[in-house]
């Protein structure tokens, strides 16, 4: 009986009300559910639109609005008001958009219209939701996001004590867990980051999870965790400041790890180069019988390599017996002697091998000799991407020390994305962080007094405050599954201790898909401001791939395909 | 926080005294609630002696000469915390015998302890210091101004029964909640001998609950030991509150949304643990069931809930998020506390007369995005957020 | 077309009724005696059996259940379980004399374990107090579901629990430093000391019964409980897992004049005539267990001899031993030659019998509880399977809606709905 209610939202262009999702108890509050068989058509008795403030907003003309409408996934929603989290150069903001309909698809606004005649609303039929008529001050904000979320990983996965960055929670990934309708349905929370493991010092690429009609993996390899330190600093057997040279020199072995790549890269192009020579050369110039090209001289060190391990010399049927007559203890002096020989003898000893006319002419080529290819190290391939910037890497920190230190790693090695975990006294180097540009995920971590850190009061809310003050990117984390319900409250207790709304709410999108290395993609409507005491969850609106997809089935199955498919539309984030 | 200068607190504690000449502090607010349900616009508190000697309003524009103003705050009666289990609990939990009714709670309570200091910065102006959950009956819990000398002669607030495991696990009886309540009927029925004798101050503390002058408090963590409290109220006609939750907090909270319908039958108050970032969500929706199904109820700090963010702020804002009706949130950390513990007329509520215990905050105290801005404590101000907080 | 389809079912599932009239026909009826017999139809009526007997007309409203192809049982009746208890709260340990003790308050109603044995054909339970003291206290007979814990119980105080052997003797010791005072330097510590509690106990009780003020008396619960005993009005329910324990039974039900019911009786294939001169009633530990306490030997032809030798036998799943559901164990049972009627007897009216309910449950007749387990198969196949169970009237638990079990869809009405938001 339970999917039931999913099964119509999602037939019916997805837009999954709070009220629809498996629940015990239904209050009044919530949509009922023949809104879903009668159509998203205006309903009765809306509420006449507030007169609005002019918005920061640039309406979209008529034409747009029907092209946008050309897509089947797309949305018009009616809020009173809405929250865009920033954008490159643009302030986070809430804004007024009472007067007009929203067009929205995958978590992103397309376009506002002011003024959207009756007839363009009728056509969208289904597709078009007035909100504004289940409450006046229906609020709509990208869904909140988790930054350090443990749902759909066993716990035996996640505290996998196994070193390896190489691993990704993606292949192991338990999208069956059940539970998670309850976080968009009651929290607005419609977004997690999941690491690969939270046990070990190193893990892989985490991924990030959207909760819509079913839970869908938006990003496959968001970020790769190393935990510097843990709020209980027990137990572990390297000092922190052992673990930060660890990360140190793990970022140097990556870096000599490229570099022996990149010179296999050369050389084997030289070697092409070359090949290439020595085959034109000897087509031109066929040899005769018992004629042998020049082997090309070996490097340097690998000669002093191969010459200690005896190889590299080569003796002929004759010389081995007359080795084996020797007595054992002189075989040795034998061998040096002979390799001294050849070594020493080269030029000596090879002149007589070359063909003539390479002699004579001096242009033969030497046979090139093709470069060994590096073995490839899944853990280094793991900490180049990182050092490329093409993976985020999230460091659990927590003392103001170590934050200092690896942000010193940062700029040295020029890392792009690094991420804060934990960070209980980031408040202490907020001006650092925040010149750094790293994100920072606070969570509510058990007993820090006890650790000896230095605390503020209200410690977790007003490090946010702080963090957010010094321009730090901060968001929550839960570091649990169920437990993610209390970010809005978190954030709501940081507007308490002086963050401004927006920041708060920015803390709870924006910045956590910063934090996770990919964005959400369903979107929130909430009956009042989110961080109001007693605000609900009003809609959950999932429009990422109404009729593309078969809801409940492959669940895991959404990948990146979805996301990149932006038809052409109007403005993408609405405002201009 | 950084703690109280020790003088300021030595300087409270003898507020009791008749004060000389002092000035009445004046407080004025936006809004304050008199009792929760019952606001009253920009009321103005005057306080003499540790008392509410007035409450009047003040007027828009008014010269608020001598009055310490906050326009648009919101006052509410200082929280009442009805079970405060010691942080350190090996002082209070006698180990060799697990029946001491007659045990006084406020005999080991130092209210010069720090710990007490961070309570008042959270709004709790007064409490009553909880039996420890590990021993059968650990004693009479005894109401105290938070940080004050309490009176020597305080009547108990209620004589805790603890059926929780925590109770086992020592070498004496009992061993089960089966023993517990075994030895609970026998201690009762040691009363009810025939013969007539001088009671011991352990049977006296016992009979002094039959008649209803002391109530008792349940302790109990799941469903059989809810049903072991209820079946012996009912059968030794005894009144009080169940109070969920072992010493850290943790309840089944199945157990107690099943025994619903016989809680409110059984016309026993329900206490229920602060809310922690931990607990489970649905954990946050239980205040709200337990009104709906017409069930009283009070909040209670546990132990290990005393740090960061969480207290009776964030255990308001979580249940009223989940439905339950902001008054009746204020009530269970404010009146409905003081008057389960026998204070009702002390604390709990604004009115003219009560102890001065208040808090002001910038907002309603439901709203995590409020902070306090003042606490008062029996007539003094012994908090404010420091100035250093607000700038940096 | 699935939503049309699933929508009616939420429906249905909303509309609680309780204890409807109900006739059941067309099933293999196993009365609680006997054979399975054809032709026998089952009216239910107000929570209770209202007629058994061949083509009954059903009366106006009531609704017919055509079971065509089903085994019809009465509600299984376990004679000694731990269901619905926190073994954390079972034993009293500060004394080991404690007969008095009721282990019904230490039952969660609502305990999954119940739920599971209703889920196999469970509907009434002897739910026993804990094995480490000599006396450990009253068992509760009670249903596995009901409307609330007062209405599921059948007896609050039955049978005393005695327990010989090695177990009571966990835990005593003698001093070896540590507390002085401990309340564990006592007896038993041994076989013997066991022994000597019980007489000891019985003895006292006996001289207060001999110069016995009334009055006195009812301050003391502990002795009163065991006058109860000595005067027969109290079964002593003994648990004796091996060959001697057995036998001191037996003995000391003679001294004493005790009326035992014994527990657990893994080496009963030891003492066959004993035990059928003695005449009490014989509670098997479950037959597919095969390690016991006291290192008990089992025998798999123990329920079968001593039913041959005219002992009134019952199966257990017991407590802790990890037995199978109830019915496997009397399937094991018949597996060794018990007649399959001897071992349905022993999972349904033998154990009401022993357990002094036989008015209200353990059989299909007029009057009693309109407890009742349709299964799909012979019960004693190993495929049997609970597919309806009737607990007081209500249907605790359906065929699953999804295989959509003919026999509901051709009565053409549903049977009433489960009754799981029942209040305790």
């Amino acid at each position: 009986m339970r999917p039931v209610p999913l099964l119509l939202g999602a037939l019916l262009g997805s837009l999954v009300p709070a009220s629809s999702l498996p629940a015990q108890n239904q209050g009044d509050d919530v949509l009922p559910p023949d809104i879903f068989v009668e159509g998203f058509g205006p309903a009765a008795g809306k509420a006449a639109a507030p007169e609005a403030e002019a918005p920061a907003l640039v309406s979209g003309t008529r034409d747009e609005a029907t092209r946008l409408l050309r897509d089947p996934r797309v949305v018009l929603l009616k809020v009173t008001r809405w929250f865009r989290p920033s954008e490159s150069a643009r302030r986070a903001a809430v804004l007024d958009v009472g007067k007009g309909w929203l067009a929205l698809r995958g978590g992103k606004v397309l376009g506002w219209f002011a003024d959207l005649d009756e007839e363009l609303v009728n056509e969208a039929g289904s597709r078009a939701v007035d909100l504004t008529a289940r409450s006046d001050s229906a609020f709509l904000t990208p869904g909140f996001c988790d930054a350090d979320s443990r749902w759909f990983r066993a716990d035996a996965d996640l505290g996998d004590s196994g070193q390896n960055l190489s691993v990704a929670a993606a292949d192991r990934l338990e999208l069956w867990q059940e539970g998670w309708e309850e976080l968009p349905r009651k929290s607005g929370v419609t977004t997690l980051y999941v690491p690969a493991g939270v046990a070990a010092r190193s893990a892989g690429a985490g991924v990030v999870v959207s909760l819509g009609t079913t839970p869908r993996v938006v990003e496959r390899a968001a970020a790769s965790s190393y935990k510097v330190s843990t709020v209980q600093t027990r137990g572990t057997n390297l000092s922190r400041d052992g673990v930060t040279k660890t990360l140190e020199k793990e970022l140097e072995d990556a870096k000599k790890y490229r570099e022996a790549k990149e010179k296999y890269d050369k050389d084997l192009e030289e070697y092409e180069k070359k090949r290439k020579e020595f085959l034109a050369y000897y087509k031109q110039h066929p040899m005769k019988a018992g004629e042998e090209p020049a082997e090309e001289q070996k490097p340097a060190a690998d000669e002093g390599r191969q010459g200690r391990r005896g190889r590299g010399m080569r003796m002929t049927p004759e010389q081995v017996q007359e080795m084996r007559k020797l007595p054992p203890e002189e075989r040795q002096k034998y061998i040096d002697e002979l390799r001294k020989k050849q070594q020493g003898g080269d030029e000596g000893a090879k002149e007589p091998e070359k063909p003539a006319e390479a002699k004579a002419d001096g242009k033969a080529p030497p046979r090139p000799k093709r470069p060994k290819e590096p073995d490839v190290d899944p853990q280094k391939e793991a900490m180049l991407e990182v050092l490329d910037g093409k993976r985020m890497l999230r460091l659990e920190v927590h003392r103001a020390g170590e934050i200092q230190a690896v942000l010193a790693l940062k700029k040295e090695h020029g890392l792009d994305k690094v991420v804060l975990v934990g960070a209980t006294e980031a408040w202490k180097v907020a001006k650092q962080i925040a010149e750094a540009g790293c994100p920072v995920v606070l969570r509510p971590e058990e007993t820090p007094e006890a650790a000896g850190f230095e605390l503020l009061p209200e410690h977790l809310p007003a490090q946010a405050a702080r963090l957010a003050e010094a321009g730090v990117p901060v968001c929550f984390g839960s570091g649990g599954r169920r437990e993610a319900g209390v970010l809005p409250l978190l954030a709501a207790c940081a507007v308490g201790s002086g963050m401004s709304e927006e920041d708060a709410l920015e803390a709870l999108t924006k910045n956590a898909w910063l934090a996770s290395g990919g964005e959400g993609d369903v979107m929130v409507v909430y009956d009042k401001d989110p961080l109001a005491p007693d605000a609900k969850v009003l809609a959950v609106i999932d429009n990422q791939a109404a009729g593309a997809r078969r809801p409940g089935r492959g669940a895991g199955n959404g990948r990146r395909g979805a996301r990149g498919a932006d038809a052409g539309g109007a403005g993408e984030g609405g405002g201009r | 926080m950084r703690p109280l200068p020790t003088a300021l607190v030595a300087l409270c504690s003898v507020a009791a005294l008749p004060a000389q000449q002092t000035p009445p502090l004046v407080i004025e607010v936006g809004r304050a609630w008199l009792e929760p349900g019952k606001p009253i616009e920009r009321p103005r508190f005057v306080i003499e002696v540790g008392r509410i000697r007035d409450v009047a309003t003040w007027k828009e524009g008014q010269d608020a000469a001598g009055a310490e103003r906050f326009a648009g705050a919101v006052a509410t009666a200082g929280f009442v915390d009805l079970h405060r289990l010691a942080k350190d609990q090996g002082e209070l939990g006698e180990k060799a015998e697990s029946l001491t009714p007659e045990l006084r709670l406020d005999r080991a309570y130092d209210p010069f302890d720090p710990e007490w200091k961070r309570s008042l910065a959270k709004g709790v102006t007064s409490f009553v210091l909880a039996p420890a959950h590990d021993s059968l009956s650990g004693g009479q819990a005894i109401w105290v101004t938070n940080g004050l000398v309490p009176e020597p002669d305080q009547a108990p607030s209620y004589i805790g029964f603890s059926l929780t495991k925590e109770i086992q696990g020592r070498d004496r009886r009992p061993t089960s909640l089966i023993g517990a309540l075994d030895y609970l009927r026998e201690g009762y029925r040691r009363l009810r001998s025939s013969t007539p004798r001088r009671l011991d101050p352990t049977e006296q503390a016992l009979a002094s609950t039959l008649d209803g002058a002391v109530k008792v408090g349940f302790v109990c963590a799941q469903a059989d030991e809810v049903l072991g409290a209820m079946t012996l109220a009912e059968e030794l006609r005894l009144e009080g509150t169940i109070f969920l939750g072992d010493s850290r907090g943790r309840f089944v909270r199945r157990d107690v949304e099943e025994l619903l319908p016989k809680l409110r039958e059984s016309g026993l108050g329900v206490a229920l643990p602060c809310l922690s970032l931990r607990s489970d969500p649905e954990d946050r929706a239980l205040p709200a069931e337990l009104d709906r199904a017409g069930i009283r109820f009070a909040f209670w700090c546990p132990a290990v809930e005393r740090g960061d963010v969480e207290g009776f702020q964030w255990t308001l804002a979580a249940s009223v998020r989940r439905g339950l009706d902001p008054a009746r949130a204020l009530a269970a950390v404010t009146s409905v506390p003081a008057s389960w513990a026998g204070v009702g007329d002390v604390v709990g509520t604004l009115y003219k007369g009560r102890q001065a215990d208040l808090c002001v905050w910038s907002g309603d105290p439901w709203d995590l995005r409020s902070r306090l801005l003042l606490v008062v404590r029996k007539g003094e101000v012994v908090w404010r957020p420091r100035a250093e907080e607000a700038v940096r | 077309m699935r939503v049309a389809f699933l929508l009616p079912l939420l429906v249905l599932a909303g509309t609680a009724s309780a204890q409807e009239t109900v006739l059941l026909r067309g099933a293999k009826v196993f009365t609680g005696t006997g054979a399975f017999q054809d032709g026998v139809e089952v009216l239910l009526q107000g929570g209770k059996i209202a007629k058994v007997g061949p083509s009954i007309t059903p009366p106006a409203g009531a609704k017919v259940l055509e079971l065509e192809g089903r085994w019809l049982t009465p509600g299984l009746v376990d004679p000694n379980t731990s269901l619905g208890l926190d073994q954390a709260h079972v034993n009293e340990e500060s004394d080991e004399v404690t007969p008095h003790i009721p282990i019904l308050e230490a039952v969660s109603p609502r305990d999954q374990s119940f739920r599971r044995a209703l889920e196999d054909g469970v509907t009434t339970a002897y739910v026993s107090p804990g094995g480490k003291n000599v006396f450990g206290g009253l068992g509760v007979v009670l249903k596995t579901q009901g409307e609330t814990l007062a209405k599921r119980v059948l007896d609050r105080g039955n049978g005393m629990r005695m327990t010989l052997g090695s177990m009571p003797t966990a835990g005593n010791r003698t001093f070896r430093g540590g507390n002085p005072d401990s309340m564990f330097y006592r007896r038993p510590t041994t076989r013997m000391g066991v022994i000597w509690e019980i007489r000891s106990a019985f003895y006292d009780a006996d001289a207060r019964r001999a110069s016995g003020d009334r009055e006195e008396l009812e301050d003391d619960p502990k002795v009163k409980t065991l006058i109860a005993a000595l005067d027969q009005k109290l079964v002593v329910r003994t648990t004796a897992r091996t060959d001697q324990d057995i036998r001191t039974a037996l003995r000391l039900a003679q001294e004493f004049g005790l009326k035992l019911a014994l527990d657990e009786c893994t080496e009963a294939w030891l003492n066959l005539d004993q035990l059928a001169a003695a005449g009490f009633p014989v509670i098997c530990a479950p037959p597919s267990v095969e390690t016991h306490p006291d290192n008990a030997e089992p025998h798999l032809d123990t329920i079968k001899l001593l039913a041959d030798k005219g002992v009134k036998v019952a199966i257990q799943t017991g407590q802790g031993l990890g037995a199978l559901p109830l019915i496997r164990e009397a399937a094991f049972a018949v597996r060794r030659g018990l007649p399959r009627e001897r071992a349905l007897e022993a999972v349904t009216s033998v154990p009401a019998d022993i357990l002094g309910v036989a008015d209200r449950v353990g059989r299909i007749a007029e009057g009693l509880d309109a407890d009742l387990v349709v299964w799909n198969l012979h019960p004693l196949s190993v495929f049997s399977k609970a597919e309806t169970v009737i607990v007081d009237g209500f249907f605790v638990i359906r065929p699953a809606q999804a295989e959509g079990s003919p026999a509901l869809e051709s009565a053409g009405t549903a049977p009433p709905s489960e009754n799981r938001g029942t209040r305790l």
